[in-house]
């Protein structure tokens, strides 16, 4: 009996794993919704946001905001009707030229959808708040009834439309009296400085020139960007001297060349740095050498949060600047320094959760084998390559049918080959294995003999001549084939070089 | 000033004195005459000698004759007034009697009743010559103020005007109904000016020199305010009454309807443009700078710059210097304002935004 032949095989990879974000969590819970002071935003809770609406909603005197973009329309609407209350609306913003340069930047952030709700926004309120831009003002905050016993105040690092108010991963603060007098004095800053046209009329922004103010006393609890500062950067690089022990550092963007980012780089050699980002084609050269150097890198798909944070320093700083030149060195921005117990203890609880329930975690990649099973993200030139890293992966069986059993005992001696992974996933593990099938007689093929066989094949004078012999096996034909037939490989050994047989016979069993 | 005055027509029988263009002789006879006065010489010899040289004297004498007809010289042949008259305006005038058509108007700003006149063309048994039982057609008896006209020049109110003198009228004429009418324009700008229009034609006339515009104009200023100030000619006014633009010129235009004046009949229409106003009172001048200020603003302001702004204006407009009165506080105006105007954010946003002014130590 001649038996089918099967093959099995494994290979231990050694797959290079590109550097890429290890998917972590598909969930994000809501935290922390104790929180006083410092609140968090995303994965669905807008309490902040009922607290903005509140503020507009009660306003009696004043409203000053400040927000790169204004699209919520419920926002916009309570503020409309602040209005008809009588209520004087201040409001700044990022002009719509450099929307519109955001937008075709990250699609994520701002959608055309935003950008059109902003439009509209701005059509109704004309003659009905007042309203001035320049292309820097980036800060985000609002205040209320400044100047009354019920001011208010409120610092966001989230921009004031649904989506960053709801769905990213922001923080809001409520500030305190102190903070609100210094905003207010930053927000005069952005009004009569820092702004160069005012909306009089639909469609028109009018240039306005700007107007000095009398130098501004020296802030005390917040840290700002302006024309003629750069106090979050001097805070950032004060806390990052200042502090020893572990740093967490939240941003949206991260310029590598920055010379606080480089900073970072050069702690993250002999500090525990944990970096919370948003997975961006942009961040991808300052990721690598943060974690390069050491540095633990998680991220979010929406994570929009500013902040650095020395917890064993009960130190931090929340801001609207990305650590990049436009927020750092250039642009209108703000952040509050905290420093309280009350305050250090919320935002850690924020930022413990967040790394703990991280979406993505980076990895500097390497040889698959060090590498941990699951989903990751590889980024590419344009986009972000989604795969897996999987125990092991068994391709399917490789069968073959050889036509003949010469063929089959080729086959059985040759070495399987490693199959292509089309798989899409990246194993630590491949296995594969091959089946030879038994070439078997056909059902119909007929049995002949000799003589039957070199008569229809000779003349008949060559048949005559022809000493003709015995088959030492059976033969038979079917069409144009002729098969002979054994029972074991000994038995083929010893017939397939029979010259009595036909040249061109195929061995096979049965 | 505008009125309308109804035209009278009259067919009349009258003489009058026209001008003649075709009788070249007569002004070389009137100065010959002269001069044979001057001379004391006996004037058919003068003539003789001087102009008909060897006419028999009877021609001399028609000659004569026909220039005391003509009423340029009496009967001792020595020159009339009116030959004196045709000498010196070297315009001779030749009496002509027939029936006439005359225009007529009794205003006391024309200087004339006669504004336009032309013979009729009507023979001797004309309506014009029948009683009033013959032929139906009313005849009047001529107005008194037309028979004054007697001996006196005439000039027609027409494109070309012709000089008339009228020497004789008929009491008694007929009346021709008629819907003219004569347009006046009183104006006064520097000066005053008389205008009139009849037909198509408009011209300029004298204003009388009875006529006193001082006093007009006082009356006038009188008629629309008791409080008129009749020093300066200008009227009080409260400025809520007021367009932006009557607010900056402190000027105004006021129309009068159907005003009466003493003797010199009544206007329908009188327009006073440009009359210099002032506010009535200090709070007046008060509100009235104040709509000044909210007009003419233009950027922020706040505390020095809000007080410049204020002193600027008033020196702008003499008129608010003679008011004492304090500019209202920058809170006073917001009311006034509309709410999220652009005006308000002017006035509310630096208090608001707490826009100091510049001192870079």
């Amino acid at each position: 009996m001649i038996e089918p032949d099967i093959q099995e095989k494994s290979i231990t990879m050694d797959t290079e794993v590109p550097p890429h974000w290890k998917v972590c969590r598909f969930e994000y819970t809501t935290i922390h919704p104790k929180a006083i002071r410092i609140i968090p935003i995303g994965g669905g809770d807008d309490r902040f946001r009922s607290i903005l609406l509140k503020a507009i909603q009660e306003a009696k005197e004043t409203i000053m905001l400040c927000s790169f973009i204004l699209s919520d329309e419920e926002i916009i609407k309570e503020i409309l009707n602040a209005t008809k209350r009588n209520v004087r609306c201040y409001l700044l913003f990022s002009t719509e030229v450099q929307l519109r340069k955001e937008y075709n930047t990250d699609i994520t952030e701002f959608n055309q959808k935003t950008l059109t709700a902003h439009k509209k926004m701005l059509d109704h309120i004309v003659g009905k708040a007042l309203a001035r831009t320049n292309k820097h003002l980036h800060a985000k905050f609002l205040l209320v009834d400044y100047g009354t016993s019920d001011q208010k105040g409120y610092l966001s690092t989230a921009n004031f439309t649904y989506d960053a108010l709801t769905r990213n991963q922001e923080v809001g603060v409520i500030m305190t009296n102190t903070e609100i007098e210094e905003l207010f004095e930053f927000f005069r800053l952005g009004f009569w400085s820092e702004s160069n046209q005012e909306l009089t009329r639909l469609n028109s922004w009018d240039v306005v020139k700007p107007e000095s103010l009398s130098d501004l006393e020296e802030f005390t609890r917040i840290r700002t960007t302006s024309s003629s500062t750069q106090g979050i950067k001097k805070e950032i690089l004060n806390i990052l001297n200042r502090t020893k022990g572990p740093l967490i550092i939240s941003s949206y963007g991260f310029e590598s060349d920055h010379i606080v980012v480089k900073m970072l780089s050069e702690k993250a050699r002999n500090r525990k740095i944990t970096i919370i980002t948003r997975p961006r084609e942009k961040n991808l050269a300052a990721i690598k050498a943060l974690s390069n150097a050491g540095a633990i890198i998680i991220g979010y798909d929406f994570l929009h949060a500013k902040f650095i944070f020395a917890p064993e320093n009960n130190l931090a700083l929340i801001m609207t600047a990305n650590l990049e030149t436009r927020g750092l060195d250039t642009g209108y921005e703000v952040g509050v320094l905290l420093e309280e117990p009350q305050d250090i203890n919320e935002l850690h609880q924020i930022s413990t959760e967040w790394i703990k329930h991280a979406y993505y975690k980076w990895n500097r990649g390497g040889n698959v084998q060090t590498l941990e099973t699951g989903l990751i993200a590889i980024p590419k030139a344009q986009n972000i390559e989604e795969t897996e890293i999987i125990p092991e992966y068994i391709f399917p069986m490789d069968e073959k049918r050889p036509n003949d059993l010469l063929e089959m005992r080729n086959l059985m001696n040759t070495d399987l080959e490693k199959p292509r992974n089309e798989s899409g996933k990246i194993p630590k593990i491949i296995r594969f294995t091959r089946k030879i099938h038994t070439p078997l007689l056909p059902q119909n093929a007929q049995k002949i003999n000799s003589n039957e066989y070199w008569r229809n094949k000779l003349s008949k004078k060559e048949f005559k001549e022809r000493k003709i012999k015995k088959f030492p096996i059976s033969v038979y034909k079917l069409k144009k084939d002729v098969y002979g037939l054994v029972e074991s490989w000994k038995q083929l050994d010893k017939v397939h070089n029979d010259s009595s047989l036909p040249q061109k016979i195929k061995f096979v069993t049965k | 000033m505008r009125r309308s005055i109804e035209v009278e027509s009259y067919a009349v029988q009258m003489t009058i004195f026209e001008k003649e263009d075709d009788r070249p002789e007569i002004l070389p006879l009137l100065k010959a005459v002269r001069e044979a006065n001057e001379a004391n010489i006996d004037l058919v010899s003068y003539f003789q000698e001087k102009i008909f040289l060897d006419m028999p004297k009877t021609f001399v004498h028609n000659v004569i004759e026909e220039l005391r007809l003509l009423g340029l010289i009496d009967s001792e042949w020595i020159l009339t007034e009116r030959g004196q008259e045709t000498i010196a305006k070297e315009i001779v005038m030749i009496p002509r009697t027939g029936p006439y058509r005359l225009d007529v108007v009794n205003d006391p700003f024309l200087p004339q009743v006669i504004i336009q006149y032309s013979p009729l063309k009507i023979g001797i048994k004309s309506d014009l010559f029948r009683t009033e039982e013959e032929n139906g057609n009313s005849i009047t008896k001529i107005p008194s103020y037309l028979l004054n006209t007697v001996n006196s020049t005439i000039n027609t109110l027409e494109d070309q005007p012709q000089t008339i003198v009228i020497k004789e009228i008929a009491e008694k004429g007929t009346y021709i109904p008629n819907n003219r009418q004569i347009n006046l324009e009183l104006h006064f700008t520097e000066y005053w000016q008389l205008y009139f229009r009849y037909r198509n034609f408009r011209g300029k006339i004298q204003v009388p020199g009875f006529f006193n515009g001082d006093q007009l104009i006082d009356a006038l200023l009188l008629q629309l305010s008791e409080q008129a100030d009749l020093t300066q000619w200008r009227i009080p006014q409260k400025p809520d009454l007021l367009n932006q633009n009557e607010l900056s010129r402190f000027k105004k235009e006021f129309r009068i309807k159907n005003y009466e004046m003493n003797d010199l009949g009544s206007f329908s229409q009188v327009k006073l443009e440009d009359v210099s106003i002032f506010p009535s009172d200090v709070d007046s001048a008060k509100d009235w700078a104040i709509k000044l200020f909210i007009e003419e603003l233009s950027s922020y302001v706040f505390g020095k710059r809000y007080a410049n702004t204020w002193e600027e204006l008033i020196h702008r407009y003499p008129t608010l210097r003679e008011y004492e009165f304090i500019y209202p506080k920058i809170e006073e105006l917001w009311s006034i304002v509309p709410f999220a105007s652009q005006k308000y954010w002017f006035l509310r946003a630096p208090t608001d935004m707490r826009l100091y002014e510049v001192v870079k130590g």
